[in-house]
């Protein structure tokens, strides 16, 4: 893959985003948490593809993963993604 | 499978295996849609099947709605040029039924072929338009993303009969 398949890859996830901005404008609140959670999830698969990744980015990756194939409840999303951040957080403070 | 087996084992898949659907199947899915009814059999539909991954990427950019990575989409359209047999309203409204039939009937084809899909209502238009080369006599109405389960959700969540189902008249059941 070469810098011209990741340009691509990136107007693919600007073109989700917006779309997913317009959508939003007639569907129900809660589905913009999602849509920005599958946001991360289709940025960190670009990042795996182009080795730009890491073991932490990867486990990230894997937490997201799950947070979009199951079916949680609001209440276990809500705290994976606490857990997500919280990891984040750490590793950006440690840099 | 028995039909109702079907219907009560079809479950809405959203994660998928990258096995593809060959296009023998996707043939019998869209014959499946093809057979269901349609208001004064007006059959004003129009089918389109994708199953190149390249495709398949551009749409999910522009459809929000597909959480997984189908190996298959079918795009279910409102076909404005064929036979109008109701008023211009009712036709706007019979298609919705007409097209959620044939939805249905995809899904439980699906179900019982080995593979699963979930309908997608969450995609912009103008863009699906572009990418499919659609006229404007074309209209698309509804995706169905499709393939090979990753794995099949056991949840069911279903509101229960008895906050549902009348017998003769309708009574107050609330408390």
């Amino acid at each position: 893959m070469n810098s011209i398949d990741l340009k691509q890859d990136l107007l693919l996830l600007v073109a989700f985003m917006l779309s997913s901005a317009q959508g939003l404008y007639d569907e129900p609140v809660e589905y913009g948490t999602f849509r920005l959670i599958d946001s991360a999830r289709r940025l960190l698969k670009i990042m795996e593809d182009y080795d730009l990744s890491d073991q932490l980015l990867s486990e990230i990756k894997m937490c997201v993963d799950e947070v979009c194939e199951d079916a949680m409840d609001d209440d276990k999303q809500r705290q994976y993604l606490e857990q997500i951040i919280i990891t984040i957080s750490q590793e950006i403070q440690s840099c | 499978m028995q039909t109702l087996e079907a219907i009560h084992t079809r479950r809405s898949i959203r994660a998928f295996t990258p096995d593809p659907i060959d296009e023998d199947t996707l043939g019998k899915l869209v014959s499946a849609a093809a057979a269901a009814p349609s208001g004064g059999n007006a059959q004003n539909w129009v089918f389109i099947a994708i199953h190149d991954p390249k495709r398949i990427a551009s749409i999910k950019a522009i459809a929000p709605g597909i959480i997984g990575t189908p190996t298959a989409i079918i795009v279910l359209c409102h076909d404005t040029r064929h036979r109008p047999v109701h008023s211009e309203a009712n036709t706007d409204k019979m298609i919705m039924f007409d097209l959620g039939a044939a939805m249905q009937n995809i899904l439980l084809a699906a179900n019982e072929l080995g593979f699963g899909g979930c309908p997608i209502g969450s995609f912009h238009v103008g863009g699906l338009r572009i990418l499919l080369a659609l006229p404007e006599s074309v209209s698309p109405s509804l995706l169905i993303a499709l393939g090979k389960p990753k794995f099949r959700p056991n949840i069911l969540r279903k509101r229960p009969l008895s906050e549902i189902y009348y017998q003769e008249i309708y009574e107050d059941r609330d408390e």
